[in-house]
């Protein structure tokens, strides 16, 4: 982009120059560079300077300081020859945020690779006995059930229900259709863990013979029932936990599907009404075809969030009384237990599960990008 | 991944170059001009302790010979968070005033044990740090993180607390914490206007206390009071009475075998222990709402339902700190309103022991301004801003009783200053996954394991 211009406005000077210059650009920049970082470096030297002071500072360096350092890069690369420049400039564009996806993501999950064949401090050689334990600890055990019952039930609950939801509220009128989306895309904006706590509430726990505060349980006893500790009853406690996650969660696919079901051409569904196709077919054998990718990316987003449920679990029940899922067995591993062995193992276990989702749903992208 | 976001990259594509080489443009103006900005800035870097006129303060390391180079910063760490944070900051300012060059910069978090593993394993740590938990202390001072408390710190102990807290501070022979806030365990706490409107008397004997039970049964109210949900510490509720219980059935050689694990929760003693608390919390007539309330409610509810009208329940077992969770009129008529007892020794033969807890103060760093940090957090004079400003209790000799406001604090207080027995919280003091698998143990205990299979759990999680 930058190389165009400049090529044709300037002159070309002899190709050693160039390089003369490209190296001295280069220098520069990298001096700039280091500089920046060293600034940054020393600036918690002076505490006693006012904080704003030191604000700008920061910001002087860090912003400014390393946005010279690479735009003085990039200018360099343009004194190259034009067919070394268009392969450098490519590289020196993206390459930045390689690099720190590398350094943030790429190295902590093989060093967590690593770890996990080690023992509890991270010290020595455990071979696959943290595997071990992933597989025969019964918390464990517990927690792949568990996920997988988040999985059928709190994905499928909510891809099931947005579709519903998307489906009926297309039937009606459009201002009711909207007031209906919007109810319900409602709590995803509330937090998790506030979402969390405010439904510790409707499932709270007063003895019988006392005021109930919580709502399920006021019902229950107006009704004649014996109030119930929901969630310590194993029975039934990760189901009213996943009924939280669905009811939070349910927002995102009724609004993509209803937005995707507006894609479907009103002449094909005009076509079917006239060969005499009732309500249900269209929906079954028009509608849901036509909506298959959408279903399909919807699902991947949803199935990645289960597998990684936490924060209701932990706001919840902390995962006792046999809610625990993978991610909270690994937050206890870790951060309660610091056996660093387990943790690691579970963390890969994890990514182990998610990864052929995510794969699956890239290349299903990557498929679309090449019909188009 | 959107059918949505398909739009937006097209959108992308079709962007002319010529706006392309507009916005560039732009980039390098706005550049320039934030660099030309910076300027003088960045020349300071390159030799920053001229450019200032500062000295340098390294936060890390100093050789303890080094002078004492004015302004200096500390880096605590601790966790104290909200008010604790408010009245730790009159500490703080109480020491800065005496020491003239001296800033204590403090974080706080409510994760200080995650934290601090976090920043030892990357090597930064602060100068110091007040750690809750004495097994923490005893893991880092086992792996040399932190480090021995100078000599003429260490020495404070002898002139400013009494022997027991010297005993509770020692590591293998050497000293790493200064005591700060400490709280005591083992206390029953009731209304003491229904109480006493009922005509019951605090029971001095564990068959007086027995005989109250079955007397507030018989009239028709559970005895205690219990709640216990803590979210990921779920359960610590439960292991204070244990551990309560234990140091009133054996000798506190036994207590502290089994903190070491070298008598297994398994054994008569401490099961014996465990059936006592399961006479209480097992029977939804001796407990109010059995169980079930216990393993479901927040556990500070049990300090709003002591107080409740019509009475709930009539007492609770809990530590000192408990009085800031009683609702607000109680607190604020605490000595009217609230009564408590020690629980009675159930072996009368015993000597008593009383269960502490703390924040002990340790050093990661050693420096002058250091040393005085630490030798005036183990001064009575540390104690007086925050004893003034209520709610936490101090240790060291020498305090005023009556800068604690209300008589409870003051009866409290001297019991912990003068204690000659003492011992540490068991489940704090244990290794960490034993902490976490005796707490998930109690819960799981509530939750329906019987009490063998609660005992088998916690021997199984402790590592080998």
């Amino acid at each position: 982009m930058f190389n165009r211009r400049s090529n044709e406005s300037q002159p070309r000077s002899s190709p050693l120059m160039r390089w003369m210059i490209f190296t001295v650009m280069v220098m520069t920049s990298l001096l700039l560079a280091y500089g920046s970082w060293q600034g940054l470096k020393h600036v918690q030297n002076y505490q006693q300077l006012p904080l704003l002071i030191r604000l700008i500072f920061v910001l002087c360096l860090g912003v400014g300081g390393f946005s010279l350092s690479f735009f003085i890069l990039v200018r360099a690369v343009e004194q190259l020859p034009e067919n070394i420049q268009n392969r450098i400039t490519p590289v020196l564009f993206i390459g930045p945020a390689i690099a720190l996806l590398f350094w943030i993501l790429v190295i902590p999950l093989f060093r967590t690779i690593w770890m996990s064949f080690l023992d509890a401090k991270g010290v020595d050689w455990a071979g696959l006995k943290n595997y071990i334990f992933v597989f025969t600890d019964s918390s464990m055990l517990n927690s792949f059930r568990n996920n997988l019952l988040w999985l059928l039930l709190g994905s499928g609950g909510c891809i099931l229900l947005g579709l519903l939801i998307a489906i009926l509220a297309d039937h009606t009128s459009s201002r009711f259709s909207s007031i209906i989306q919007s109810l319900i895309f409602m709590p995803m904006a509330i937090s998790m863990v506030g979402a969390s706590i405010i439904w510790r509430f409707v499932y709270a726990f007063v003895p019988a013979g006392y005021e109930q505060i919580g709502l399920l349980n006021a019902i229950l006893v107006q009704w004649g029932g014996q109030p119930q500790a929901f969630l310590m009853d194993k029975g039934v406690n990760n189901l009213l936990l996943i009924i939280v996650f669905v009811w939070m969660q349910t927002g995102l696919p009724v609004v993509i599907f209803s937005a995707a079901i507006k894609t479907i051409p009103e002449e094909i569904i005009e076509a079917s009404r006239m060969d005499g196709a009732n309500e249900w077919q269209i929906v079954t054998q028009i509608s849901i075809p036509y909506l298959q990718n959408t279903i399909l990316a919807v699902a991947t987003i949803v199935i990645v969030l289960t597998l990684k449920v936490f924060d209701v679990v932990y706001v919840m029940t902390g995962g006792n009384y046999g809610t625990e899922t993978i991610a909270n067995q690994f937050y206890f591993e870790m951060f309660r237990k610091f056996n660093y062995g387990h943790g690691s193992a579970i963390v890969v276990l994890l990514v182990v599960l998610i990864l052929p989702v995510v794969a699956y749903n890239l290349r299903r992208y990557q498929e679309t990008l090449e019909l188009k | 991944m959107f059918p949505s976001q398909h739009p937006f990259f097209e959108e992308e594509k079709d962007m002319t170059h010529q706006k392309k080489n507009l916005v560039s443009v732009g980039v390098f103006v706005v550049l320039s001009m934030l660099f030309a900005a910076c300027g003088p800035a960045a020349t300071t870097t390159v030799e920053p302790t001229q450019a200032v006129g500062v000295t340098v303060q390294p936060t890390k390391a100093v050789p303890p010979t080094a002078t004492v180079a004015a302004p200096v910063v500390i880096h605590a760490e601790g966790p104290f968070r909200g008010a604790d944070e408010t009245n730790f900051q009159a500490v703080v300012k109480a020491f800065e005033a005496a020491n003239p060059g001296i800033t204590i910069d403090y974080g706080g978090t409510d994760q200080f044990e995650t934290v601090i593993n976090v920043q030892i394993a990357a090597g930064a740590t602060p100068d110091v740090a007040a750690v809750p938990q004495p097994g923490l202390v005893a893991k880092m001072a086992a792996e040399g993180a932190v480090l021995p408390l100078p000599d003429e710190i260490a020495a404070l102990y002898d002139a400013n607390y009494s022997p027991a807290w010297k005993a509770l501070a020692t590591i293998n022979g050497k000293i790493y914490g200064v005591f700060s806030r400490v709280n005591g365990k083992g206390f029953v706490w009731y209304d003491k206007q229904s109480f006493e409107a009922k005509g019951y008397k605090v029971p001095t004997t564990w068959a007086e206390l027995e005989a109250l039970e079955q007397q507030m049964i018989t009239d028709g109210t559970p005895p205690w009071c219990v709640t216990m949900e803590s979210g990921a510490a779920t359960g610590w509720v439960g292991t204070d009475w244990i551990e309560n219980l234990l140091l009133r059935t054996q000798p506190v050689d036994v207590y502290d075998k089994w903190v070491a694990h070298s008598l297994l929760f398994a054994s008569p003693e401490v099961k014996n222990a465990w059936e006592i608390m399961d006479k209480r919390w097992g029977d939804p007539k001796m407990v109010y709402g059995g169980k079930a309330y216990i393993g479901t409610t927040v556990w500070n509810q049990a300090a709003k339902d002591l107080f409740a009208q019509p009475t709930k329940c009539w007492m609770m077992l809990q530590g000192n700190f408990i009085t800031a969770f009683m609702p607000e009129d109680v607190q604020k008529d605490l000595d009217n309103r609230v009564g408590v007892f020690p629980l009675p020794m159930v072996d009368a033969n015993l000597p008593k022991t009383l269960e502490v807890g703390g924040d002990q103060w340790v050093m990661f760093h050693d420096s002058p301004a250091i040393r005085k940090f630490m030798a005036f957090l183990a001064s009575p004079a540390s104690a007086e801003p925050w004893a003034k400003a209520g709610g936490a209790l101090f240790p060291q000799k020498g305090q005023d009783v009556k800068w604690y406001k209300s008589k409870i604090d003051q009866a409290l207080v001297l019991a912990l200053v003068d204690v000659s027995s003492a011992r540490f919280d068991g489940s704090d003091a244990m290794v960490s996954e034993g902490n976490v698998a005796f707490w998930k143990a109690v819960t799981d205990y509530v939750g329906g394991f019987s009490i063998d299979k609660a005992l088998a759990e916690i021997d199984a999680a402790w590592p080998k």
